[in-house]
Formats: C-alpha cells, sequence, structure tokens
C-alpha cells in the first residue's frame, strides 16, 4: 500500500463524515449547547473575579484556570455524544459491513473517522478564544498561559473523541456509546480526586492516570512534557485500539490478547519513559507567576539548604502542593516534603503542628511554623530561618519587670510557660541589665520589657533605640505607671501609650470576662496588609492604620467595647525599607502570667506576637498593586454577556440553516 | 505476526530501559496510602459479650452484663458499635508505636461467658489535629482514625455505671481495693 493511496482512502473517509456530520442537525445542538454553557461560564467566572479578586492574583490563576476547568465539563457532556455517531451510527444503519467491503484498510477508516471528529470539534473549541480576545480589550491579558492551556484543552478533547471513538466501535447503540465514553471518561477525570480512596501504590498508578491530574498544569500555563506524552498516548491507544477492534473478526482470540498486552505495554512504556524525561515550560509571565517577584528574589538568594515541611490534609493538598513545587524549581537549596498529618503524629509534634495546611520552614535545627501555608507567610519564614543572626530574647530587668515564668506541665504538649513559648519559638532568654550590658545588647535578636514598675534612664533608652535602630525587635508589655522616657522611644516610632495604646484599661479583655471576648473581625481582617492578617491570624480584633511616616503598622490588638467602640491594646510598627527592626507595644502583661496564660488563645497570641517580631521582611514591597483590573462597568459587563452568548446564537442559527436547506431539498 | 514481533521487541526494550532507570529514581514519598469510609469499625454480636475489660497501663476496669454494671456495658456495646472510621491506613507493625498503640494506650476487650475473646481494640494516642484518635483491632495491619467523642462517651458510660477496678496488666483483683466501686474511677 502506497502512502498517497493511504492518504487519499483517509481523506475519502474524512470527506464522508465530514458531510455527514455537517448535514446532522445533532452536530450544530451540540455545538450550540458546548458554547452556550461555555459562554456561560465564561461571564460568570469574569463577573465573580471582577467582584472578588481584583488585584489580589492574576487572570490567569483567578479567571482563566476556572474558566477552563469548567470548560472540561462541557467536554466531558458534549464528545460523547458526538464521538459516539461514529461506528455505531454505521451499525445502526447497517452500512459498517458494507463500509467493510470497500478497498479500504481498518487503519484508513479508523484515521478517517478520528480526523473528521476532530476537525469538527477542534474549531468549536477554539470559537471560545474570542472570550480571552474581547476580554483582552478591558484587561491586559497575557496570551502566553493561554496558549499552554488552549494546548492542553486540545490535547484533552483528542483523547475523549479517541476514547468516544473506542467505545463507539464497542457499541451497537449510539445511546450505549455515549454513555460508556462518558463512563470511562467521568471515571478517568475523578481517578484520583479524592487521595483517601486508595492505597499508595494503587494511589501512584491513579495519579499517572487520571485525566485531572495531568490537565491541571495546563490550567495554571504550563506545559509539562510528560503530559503532553500521556494525552498523545491515550490518543493513540484508543485509535490502535479501534482499529484492532476493527480487525478481530480476522484474528484468532489469542493473538488479539497478545497484542492488546503489547500495545497497552508500549503506551505504559513511552509514558513512563516521558515522565523520566519530563521538561517543563512556563508560559507563564513573571507578572502573572503563582510566585510574586519578590518571592522569586528572596529564594534565589538563599544559599543554605532549607527544608519545607507541608502537613497537607488528605484531599487537598494539591494548591499547597503546586506552591511547594514552585518554590523548589525556584531555589535548588530547597527541599520540599509532603507530609500527610495524620501518619506522622511523631514529626507534627515534634513541630508543634496541629493544623492541617501548616508548613514548617527548617534550616540549620531552627525552624518556623507557618500557617496557613500560603506563598507570603512562607517566604516571610524562610527569610527570618535563614537569617544568622542569633535568636536571643534579652529580658531587660531592673525596673521591677516581671519575671519570665520557666514551669510547665511536663505531661501537656503545649507550653504553659513563657520561657517554653521562648524555646518553641527557637529563641534563648537572658535576663539583661541594660545599664550594665551596654553594646552586649546587640547580641539579642529581641528585647522583651515585662511589665516594668519604675521608668528608664535616658542611657537605656539609648541603648534600646541603638539596638532597634540596627534591626533589634522590640516588645514592651506596659502595665500602670508613668513611663516618660520609655514612652519618648516609642514615640520615634508613632507608638503613643495611652492614645494607640490604653495602658491598663480596666476593662481590658484577655479571656477574663466570657462576654467581652472579641472575634475576628474578618471584613476589618481583609482590608489589612498582609503583614498583620497572618501574623495575628484570628488571634483577636485586628485594626489597621494606613502607612504613614515611612512606617508600616497600627493596632494589631484591641477589643469592640459597646459603650466606646474600639479599645485599642497593642500597636505594632515597622519602617518600610529600612534595616530598623519591629517594635510591638501591649498595654497589658497580664495575660503572661497565672491562670491567663493557661488559655490557649492567650499562648497562641503571644507566639504569633513572638513569630512576627523574629520575622524579617525580604527588604521589597509584598504584593503592591501587583495586578490593575479595572473593576467592570454595566455597559462592559453587557457587552461581555453577547460575546459570551453570541457563538452560541450563531451555531444554532447555523444549524436551523442547514436543517432548512437539508428539509428544502 | 511481523509486527506482533516488531511489538514485542520495543516493549521488551522499553522494560529493559525502565528497569535500569529506577535505580536512579527517588522512591515514591508516603503519600496518602489510607481510604475514608464511612463504614462501622466493630462487627461483632452484642447478645455474646457478657464482659467488657477496659485497661490502660494502671488500672482494668471489667463490666459484667449479670452485675450492676450491666446499663453500663450495654452503653459501651452501642457506642462501640456505632464508631464510625473516619479514616484508615496501613502501617507496619514496627510503626504502631508511633500512634500510641505498641503497647497501646487503652485496650477494650469484649469477652464471652467462657472468657473467651469476642474482639479486642486497642486506642492510641489522639492525631495532632485533636479532633481523632488512633485505634486498631487484634492483629490488624492498619490503623484506623476514629471521632475522640469516643472516649467521652465511654468515660461518660463509665461514670454512669458500676464498674470493678483491678489491676494491670492482667486484670488481676486488687489486694486491698478489690470491692472499690466508685463511679468515676479508673478511666480508661
Amino acid at each position: 500500500m502506497s502512502q498517497n493511496s493511504f492518504l487519499s482512502n483517509v481523506g475519502a473517509i474524512f470527506v464522508k463524515e465530514m458531510r455527514t456530520f455537517v448535514r446532522s442537525p445533532l452536530f450544530y445542538v451540540l455545538g450550540a449547547v458546548f458554547l452556550g454553557l461555555a459562554g456561560y461560564f465564561f461571564y460568570t467566572d469574569v463577573l465573580y473575579f471582577d467582584l472578588l479578586n481584583q488585584d489580589k492574583i492574576g487572570l490567569t490563576q483567578g479567571l482563566w484556570q476556572r474558566f477552563f476547568e469548567d470548560l472540561r465539563l462541557c467536554l466531558l457532556l458534549i464528545i460523547p455524544v458526538l464521538a459516539a455517531r461514529l461506528f455505531a451510527e454505521e451499525r445502526r444503519l447497517g452500512t459498517m459491513e458494507m463500509l467493510q467491503t470497500y478497498p479500504l484498510t481498518e487503519s484508513e477508516i479508523v484515521c478517517g473517522k478520528f480526523l473528521s471528529v476532530a476537525i469538527l470539534f477542534l474549531p468549536i473549541l477554539f470559537v471560545t478564544t474570542l472570550y480571552p480576545g474581547i476580554l483582552s480589550y478591558l484587561w491586559p491579558v497575557d496570551p502566553w498561559p493561554l496558549v499552554a492551556t488552549y494546548l492542553g484543552v486540545s490535547l484533552l478533547s483528542l483523547a475523549c473523541l479517541g476514547c468516544g471513538l473506542l467505545c463507539s466501535v464497542l457499541a451497537t447503540q449510539q445511546s450505549s456509546a455515549a454513555l460508556a465514553t462518558f463512563g470511562v471518561l467521568f471515571l478517568s477525570w475523578f481517578l484520583a480526586w479524592n487521595e483517601t480512596a486508595a492505597s499508595a501504590t494503587v494511589l501512584v498508578v491513579l495519579r499517572r492516570l487520571s485525566l485531572f491530574d495531568r490537565f491541571y498544569d495546563f490550567t495554571r500555563g504550563t506545559v509539562q512534557s510528560r503530559d503532553v506524552a500521556y494525552f498523545l498516548v491515550v490518543t493513540s491507544l484508543c485509535i490502535w485500539g479501534t482499529r484492532e477492534v476493527l480487525r478481530a473478526q480476522w484474528r484468532t482470540r489469542r493473538t488479539q490478547i497478545v497484542r492488546f498486552a503489547l500495545l497497552v505495554g508500549l503506551g505504559v512504556g513511552i509514558e513512563d519513559c516521558a515522565v523520566r524525561h519530563n521538561r517543563t515550560w512556563d508560559l507563564v509571565q513573571e507578572h502573572e507567576s503563582i510566585l510574586a517577584q519578590e518571592t522569586v528574589q528572596t529564594l534565589t538568594a538563599i544559599t543554605m539548604p532549607v527544608k519545607l515541611l507541608l502537613f497537607y490534609e488528605p484531599g487537598r493538598y494539591r494548591e499547597t502542593a503546586y506552591l511547594a513545587e514552585k518554590c523548589k524549581h525556584t531555589s535548588s537549596f530547597i527541599e520540599v516534603h509532603l507530609i500527610d498529618l495524620d501518619r506522622e503524629p511523631g514529626l507534627a509534634r515534634a513541630y508543634g503542628v496541629k493544623a492541617y495546611g501548616t508548613a514548617v520552614v527548617e534550616t540549620g535545627g531552627r525552624w518556623e511554623t507557618v500557617y496557613p501555608a500560603d506563598e507570603r507567610l512562607l517566604v516571610q519564614a524562610i527569610v527570618t530561618v535563614t537569617d544568622p543572626k542569633p535568636r536571643v530574647v534579652c529580658v531587660t530587668t531592673g525596673h521591677g519587670e516581671r519575671e519570665v515564668t520557666v514551669e510547665y506541665k511536663r505531661e501537656d504538649d503545649d507550653p504553659t510557660s513563657v520561657a517554653r513559648v521562648f524555646e518553641r519559638a527557637g529563641y534563648r532568654w537572658q535576663e539583661t541589665m541594660l545599664e550594665q550590658s551596654g553594646a552586649d545588647l546587640q547580641a539579642c535578636r529581641l528585647v522583651f520589657v515585662y511589665g516594668p514598675r519604675s521608668d528608664f534612664t535616658e542611657a537605656e533608652v539609648r541603648s534600646i533605640e541603638g539596638f532597634v535602630h540596627n534591626g533589634g525587635s522590640l516588645l514592651v508589655l506596659l502595665e500602670g505607671g508613668s513611663f516618660p522616657h520609655l514612652a519618648q522611644l516609642l514615640n520615634q516610632h508613632y507608638i503613643f501609650p495611652g492614645d494607640e495604646v490604653r495602658i491598663a484599661a480596666p476593662d481590658r479583655l484577655y479571656l477574663r470576662d466570657q462576654s467581652t471576648v472579641p472575634v475576628v473581625d474578618v471584613a476589618l481582617a481583609t482590608r489589612l496588609p498582609e503583614q498583620f492578617t497572618g501574623v495575628l491570624y484570628t488571634a483577636r480584633q485586628v485594626n489597621y492604620v494606613a502607612p504613614k511616616h515611612g512606617v508600616v503598622g497600627g493596632v494589631f490588638l484591641g477589643y469592640r467595647s459597646p459603650s466606646k467602640g474600639l479599645v485599642p491594646l497593642g500597636v505594632a510598627q515597622e519602617t518600610v525599607g529600612d534595616s530598623a527592626g519591629r517594635v510591638m507595644v501591649v498595654g497589658d502583661a497580664d495575660f503572661l502570667g497565672g491562670g491567663l496564660f493557661q488559655r490557649e488563645s492567650n499562648r497562641v497570641l503571644f507566639s504569633r506576637m513572638l513569630s512576627w517580631l523574629g520575622a524579617r521582611s525580604s527588604g521589597l514591597p509584598l504584593h503592591q498593586e501587583r495586578y490593575a483590573y479595572a473593576p467592570l462597568s454595566v455597559r462592559q459587563s453587557r457587552m461581555l454577556l453577547w460575546v459570551a452568548w453570541l457563538p452560541a446564537f450563531a451555531f444554532l442559527l447555523a444549524g436551523i440553516l442547514a436543517w432548512w436547506r437539508r428539509r428544502a431539498a | 505476526m511481523k509486527t506482533n514481533g516488531a511489538l514485542t521487541i520495543l516493549v521488551l526494550g522499553l522494560a529493559l530501559l525502565a528497569y535500569v532507570e529506577r535505580d536512579g529514581q527517588p522512591s515514591e514519598s508516603r503519600g496518602a496510602a489510607h481510604s475514608t469510609t464511612t463504614e462501622s469499625f466493630l462487627t461483632f454480636s452484642a447478645q455474646e459479650v457478657v464482659e467488657i475489660r477496659i485497661q490502660n497501663t494502671q488500672r482494668c476496669i471489667v463490666l459484667r452484663r449479670g452485675g450492676q454494671s450491666r446499663a453500663a456495658l450495654d452503653r459501651i456495646l452501642t457506642i462501640l458499635s456505632q464508631a464510625q472510621i473516619v479514616r484508615r491506613f496501613s502501617i507496619s507493625p514496627t510503626e504502631f508505636a508511633a500512634y500510641g498503640l505498641a503497647p497501646p494506650e487503652r485496650q477494650v476487650s469484649l469477652l464471652r461467658s467462657d472468657h473467651t475473646l469476642v474482639l479486642r481494640v486497642s486506642i492510641g494516642n489522639t492525631a495532632p489535629t485533636g479532633n481523632v484518635l488512633y485505634a486498631s483491632t487484634e492483629n490488624a495491619t492498619e490503623v484506623v482514625l476514629l471521632g475522640t467523642y469516643l472516649l467521652s462517651a465511654l468515660e461518660m458510660a463509665l461514670q454512669d455505671g458500676q464498674s470493678e477496678v483491678y489491676e494491670a496488666p492482667d486484670c488481676r483483683p486488687r489486694v486491698k481495693e478489690s470491692k472499690e466501686t466508685e463511679h468515676g474511677t479508673g478511666q480508661p
């Protein structure tokens, strides 16, 4: 058989199938349904993005990923019906035998039919490129991630069509072929959906087979050669399998089984080879990447091995794993371990991890616990643990300060003394007489002024000021009393005891009175700069004062009194773009002592305060105006609605015209 | 058959390549080797159970159907039969200790009238999240996660009933305290 005759025979089948499809009203109905659903998803996803995601994440992550994950459902719905008629219809009409009597090989028949349905469907799919095209007039659209995504959708469509072809040749009726295709695709789509539903060995295989897992990276604007190979192998196997089914009547059962086993083995081998020699093309531009520019800069600056332990929840690890993989790709010093929290209780206990989605960043025996494990907090933790400065807390003495409690209940896993919290946070602590220590303060990471009863001297204040100016952090817990020198120091950091920090307020909270326990005001918290929401996440009522005088910070702790409104209790400040350290002042010291500290929420609050004070920002502004998508006007929304529905209407109209012409003929 | 031969050679070649390369590959990390189900943890006939022994390292509490602890026994049997598995995963025998199951923190044994065992449940530590605990049945190769409500339900049932408290580990009667029947003593 010459190559020319093969192509011409395939062409003949192709033309015949195309004619049949184009004349069939089913094709137009399916096309209209597909485009109608796609348009609906596009419109609603754009509105959702417009309302909720402005300036937070880019289009790739915020819109296109969601849209294409919706679009896959349209594929699952349409493709089985479209492909079902390929052979089942021939069987129903009784033309199958006639087709086989033509001087055509099985390969030519199968290739012709597959090409016809693929070339009919892919243009319908590409009609959806109209959506980003129109959207680019309203918002800046980066086309490269879309190239990756459309490549993925096309490959996925081909694999689904191949599956439909195979089911069609096996079935005798269109409906059964469509149902079988839908069942197979649906199953393969959700194969590894629930990671908890299979053993480790089986799960490895399922993940390799799952369409969802293979399609995921495409929606992120990333092309992995292993995924491309997977879809091509699945498509080829289906086409080859269809050919083998057609040839089955000429072969013995033993030969069929042998060939089938060899084909599957070949497919698995190719796929395995592709996994081993995987190459990744990240088509997402830097500013659109899941990792912010400052994150990338911070990670690439790492020069020591950093271990990232991600304690995931079964079934909900994908996002975290993706973030970890991105971090790992950015820096070769980062080693990522995904840990099932339930399966590693010892490890979790060692790091004090109690919640799914917690990450631990560790280097050289020092670690930081991060919850939730989002990009910003991870980077902050990495910067903190890689900071070579020793983690020493210098607790001032000589002014009637309170003593740091050291005893704790041994049987309790949670730290039940201040010293234990220091230890858990990776700090050593030492008492320091400021007047005597002088320059020794520079060996500290944090100076802790714990409920003094008398004021500091000018020399002591100068010593602390120098320490903070050189990057040290200061934590002051104030009880009642007058501290003019200390107040002078705090005023330099725009903290005003008595004003922003209500010292020894008579109706302070700290869980003394259950009725005054505040809850986190989510609406306020979401408007906070990200530095604060993470640090004191769910700790207390949080309020924020806009940056002023080059200082970022504000009231982070307080409670809402029915009569007085927000009563501020704690202020935190950090000088932007400077090497100066962080300062935190709280108008209460009681919560670190006695029964109040036995309450978990107070311990958590103190841990988070320490964490924030010990952390170092990367020196770069975090996520400031990364994306600028102007809110859609009503007119623009209406235009998008028309754009979304127009292709579906056009397709339906074409179908009606085709039907009318056919009827007239 | 020519095609078959070529295919065979190709497949064998790929298999060989895969085998050679496998040595250089890192092994798959321990992923989520488990399953989540809504199945009951224990299946047994409550009628044949005449005695329950709840044992920890210090003491052993015995509830008998014939005695005053009958109501508590029935309640515990109900609690055990209704316990639902939150999650399960297989582990090697050496790993049981990590979950507080070797030796077990607590053990619940259900016995027949002839003192033969109906089943024995080991209850281990609470999981890090605090809302589930580890448990396993005798000779099982897998650990299951049960809601921590099981423990509190057991405690409440024990407080309500008259139980006999003996010395662990073999539930021998205490020399001096064998008649101790205080409410709530010897919680598991």
